[in-house]
């Protein structure tokens, strides 16, 4: 691809209008966690917008189409490219925007673009496709390894039902705990439901899109879609908030309609429950915990409310709360599948969610996203500030436990 | 004067051009972009949009991100605005009623928009430094300080030939040639206005619409998992 084509054939006309709202006022620098850490405003996100709005204007501007496009120098490009993939894509920056971008959206299409040039993606993303194609996830581990090392004994899996329960790879592969507990208070709860097996289980396609590498989404999208619509689900389950994200965001672009289910975050399933007289929490707690809100949970799909229902359903908890929380909170480093190839920038920023968990005094950290939980321990590894981490549904399911 | 008028004038109808052109392409872009690609409900409301005008009026997303910097921006924007009505008198002819009922307060936010923008420099440079600093942005607003300030002179001391300033404008607006008035001051500010014209910051009519979208996208937050 030369650098003289148009740099504009994965945006909406929507986000050219957002490109073109930027007023440059850097209020978004506030909000954005990479500048916490690296203070560099090369990679901020006006600076972003401008730089894409000059290769647009070279490309496909008014001089463009009255005397040809400008050829756009390379090392412009990869240094574009570097600073849209060091992004966590977090979307702060447009929860905050001044003019309401939507920032979220608007960089995964960027990188979209930038892929296409054959720019990017960086590092190891760039063999996520081959991986994901080869063992049906991201972590190059082999589909027998998916369920068997934390899924709890005596865990029925019905055939079919009306519930299913997806566990996704970050959590199956690299945040056990997590998953284990999702399990522990399904099955606490006691409606039967049901799982692909650990072959059909793939990838839900969030690394791939949030990467820019889109070639496989709709094949991996109809498998899994097929799968559960084969098994007669009504509700799918998931604790993950990339794939709660991509689920209902985009599964329906991809599989082409509206999907035979509803997706569901697990713990708006357990705040049901919970309201329903099925799940009880017995077992006190007397310890200060400080929730930390996903990005793609948060700001992706508004899932605020239910993991404190869940948390002060505990008898005893006392509820803290970081300074960005909610719609603002701030990314903990794991986002935009930037963990691996930016590590320094992912463990500052882990290493502030910690300090300030710990400035707060708070007994134990809780997360609920299987890369924060990845991200924050290894963070914490070497830090001088440590704290008890652990995920909302591990807690839980410890708490159920006889 | 003639080949300054000729030059002017001439200017006058390449800048137009230019921002009629960059507008141009850029709704050649949008017509070939690609359709949204949102699974979730854009449906547009009245309450959001009438949420969203009360966001444009107020710069309410300004204010929540910056409350210093949101007074000085939203009194130059207001007074920017005023300015620019006045001015319509010397492009119209006859001159509408509700411009000529306008000269008073537009003669009141002229006082006030230099002194805005040199609030706003004065909040933004020393951060701006520090952090994002946006050359684009500075230069133009110094141009509109320039432009202003050249105004304001115009106003209250050196006083230029009003009948031959109108006599020029309409002129060009009426592609009947007349020559600019021999005032330099006023050339200064025939050309920053060409300049401002030019470098016409795209969010004046971009984010406007972008904050409809945002109010579009709150209203319908809840139905990405909730309600669905």
């Amino acid at each position: 691809m030369k650098s003289k084509d148009c740099f504009t054939g994965n945006l909406t006309s929507q986000q050219l209008i957002e490109l073109d709202a930027c007023t440059q006022c850097g209020e978004c620098l506030k909000f954005c966690p990479i500048q916490d850490v690296t203070g560099r405003p090369s990679i901020s996100p006006p600076e972003k917008i401008r730089v894409f709005k000059e290769f647009i204007r070279a490309t496909e501007g008014l001089r463009a189409r009255l005397f040809g496009p400008r050829e756009i120098d390379r090392k412009l490009l990869e240094e574009f490219t570097k600073a849209i993939f060091e992004c966590t894509t977090c979307g702060a920056c447009g929860q905050n925007c001044t003019v309401g971008i939507f920032t979220q959206r608007l960089w995964p299409m960027m990188r979209k673009e930038m892929v296409k040039r054959g720019l990017g993606p960086i590092g190891g993303q760039a063999k996520t496709p081959e991986i994901i194609r080869r063992t049906g996830n991201p972590y190059d581990k082999p589909a027998a390894e998916r369920f068997t090392p934390w899924l709890p004994e005596r865990t029925k899996i019905a055939e079919s039902a009306d519930i299913a329960y997806y566990a996704g790879c970050t959590g199956a592969y690299s945040a056990q705990p997590m998953v284990r507990g999702d399990v522990q208070v399904l099955n606490a709860i006691g409606e039967p439901f049901t799982m692909l097996s650990a072959e059909e289980e793939v990838c839900c396609g969030f690394p791939l899109f949030i990467t820019g590498q889109h070639d496989m989404l709709e094949d991996l999208v109809k498998r899994l879609v097929n799968g559960y619509k084969a098994k007669h689900v009504k509700v799918l389950l998931c604790s993950c908030p990339c794939c709660v994200n991509i689920m209902t965001r985009d599964w329906p672009l991809f599989y082409g309609k509206e999907l035979p289910f509803k997706i569901r975050h697990i713990t708006q399933y357990v705040v049901e429950a919970l309201n329903g007289g099925k799940l009880r929490v017995k077992k006190e707690l007397k310890e200060r915990l400080i929730y930390h809100d996903p990005c793609y949970l948060s700001r992706g799909v508004g899932i605020i409310e239910e993991p404190r229902t869940v948390l002060r359903s505990i008898p005893g908890v006392e509820l803290l709360e970081f300074e960005r929380h909610g719609l603002s909170s701030r990314c903990c480093g794991a986002g935009g599948a930037a963990r691996k190839v930016f590590p320094e920038n992912a463990n500052a920023m882990g290493r502030l969610t910690i300090d300030e968990a710990v400035a707060k005094k708070a007994d134990r950290l809780i997360l609920s996203c299987p890369a924060c939980y990845a991200l924050v321990n290894e963070a914490m590894q070497g830090h001088d500030k440590q704290t008890r981490i652990m995920d909302i549904m591990e807690l839980l399911g410890s708490l159920l436990e006889e | 004067m003639r080949i300054a008028s000729i030059v002017l004038t001439l200017g006058y109808y390449l800048s137009m051009l230019i921002l009629f052109g960059n507008y141009a392409a850029k709704v050649l872009l949008w017509l070939k972009s690609k359709p949204l690609n949102e699974t979730i409900s854009r449906k547009p409301s009245i309450k959001a949009l009438f949420l969203a005008i009360c966001d444009i009026l107020s710069f309410r997303r300004l204010l929540i991100a910056n409350d210093l910097l949101w007074i000085g921006e939203w009194i130059f924007h207001v007074s920017f605005v005023f300015v620019m009505l006045r001015h319509l008198r010397y492009f119209l002819s006859p001159v509408p009623q509700w411009v000529w009922s306008l000269q008073r307060v537009g003669v009141i936010a002229g006082y006030i928009l230099p002194v805005s923008l040199v609030y706003i420099l004065t909040i933004k440079l020393p951060v701006e430094k520090k952090k994002y600093f946006s050359s684009s942005n500075f230069l133009l607003l110094v141009m509109i300080l320039v432009l202003s300030v050249s105004g304001l002179l115009m106003k209250t001391i050196f006083h230029p030939d009003i009948v031959s300033v109108k006599t020029f404008i309409m002129g060009m607006v009426t592609f009947t040639f007349a020559a600019v008035p021999a005032d330099a001051l006023f050339i200064v500010h025939f050309i920053m206005f060409l300049a401002l014209i030019v470098n016409l910051p795209t969010h004046i009519f971009a984010a406007p619409l972008v904050l409809i979208g945002a109010r579009e996208r709150e209203a319908n937050f809840n139905t990405v998992i909730h309600e669905k």
